[in-house]
């Protein structure tokens, strides 16, 4: 069982037991509650997003660190190398989606994808909320192959 | 609608796309209602979700109201349908459907303005079904 798949049962116990408090809630006409409900599923979506996220962020870091550690330590060619030299001076300063872009095509559905979530994590992470709706299992499904297909 | 990096996308598609969606949904009560015919179930519309998204919001257009609906077996709610949203990323719109035992989640897998295609997830959110009179009956009878 992967992280994603851990974190996503987890998710689902919250989600099922704020659904069936929602439902309890509208069938009784208690309209204050049912929107309390619908809320917390909503922060339990966020809460959940966020914490697989990051775990496909650091991935994403692990990789470029190694491809850039092993192009700086391998090339011999300066004409190839101060490229990688320069990247290996400032790895700690690489924004994400330049990681990603070492890691897929720039541009590619891949790096298109991570950036749509991205943007969500960034909206989150500072205080908003999704800017658009998100599908837990997609992003289950999504942040799994992704984590498996990134190659340094 | 999938949300789509890098696509140009206009006012007139935002609009074409909301008024999509709430047929969409129109039509998926309509379907529901010809598979409780001749049941012990009844579908009936409820209150309303307020549907803003955020292209709405870069093109100015207002928000609109969408209905929600509620299954019924002997007066009693056994399912509620709340549209969730249109623009979503990997999908072409999510409804979610609550139960007193858990949630299910219905999204639309096909291309925008196509004939929708509706999966079905149930409570452990992994395995999509199609959604089918067998399989919405089917969720009506799980306990």
């Amino acid at each position: 069982m992967t992280i994603f798949d851990e974190l996503g049962n987890i998710y689902d116990e919250i989600d099922n037991t704020y659904s069936r408090l929602e439902t309890q809630a509208r069938t009784r006409g208690f309209n204050r509650k049912e929107a309390e409900y619908a809320r917390k599923r909503q922060l339990n979506d966020q809460s959940y997003f966020l914490f697989m996220f990051t775990r496909l962020e650091d991935r994403i870091r692990s990789l470029s660190e190694n491809l850039i550690d092993s192009k700086f330590a391998n090339l011999t060619d300066w004409k190839y190398k101060r490229t990688w030299f320069i990247l290996h001076k400032r790895k700690d300063g690489i924004a994400l989606m330049d990681r990603v872009a070492l890691l897929s095509e720039i541009n590619g559905k891949d790096y298109q994808l991570i950036n749509s979530y991205y943007k969500q994590r960034n909206s989150i992470g500072h205080g908003g909320s999704f800017t658009i709706p998100i599908n837990i299992p997609t992003v289950i499904n999504d942040l799994k192959r992704l984590y498996n297909d990134l190659e340094d | 609608m999938t949300i789509t990096e890098g696509v140009k996308i206009d006012r007139s598609q935002v609009e074409r796309g909301v008024r999509d969606w709430i047929k969409r949904i129109s039509d998926l009560y309509s379907t529901i209602k010809s598979w409780t015919k001749h049941t012990e179930y009844s579908i009936k519309t409820g209150g309303k979700v307020l549907m803003y998204e955020e292209l709405m919001g870069q093109f100015n257009i207002p928000p609109v109201e969408i209905d929600t609906a509620d299954i019924y077996k002997d007066d009693r709610i056994v399912l509620t349908i709340k549209p969730k949203g249109l623009w979503i990323i990997g999908v072409n719109g999510r409804i979610d459907i609550l139960s007193p035992h858990g949630s299910y989640t219905l999204v639309d897998t096909s291309e925008p303005f196509k004939t929708p295609k509706w999966k079905l997830y149930n409570s452990d959110k992994r395995n999509g079904l199609d959604f089918t009179k067998q399989s919405f009956l089917q969720l009506l009878k799980l306990k």
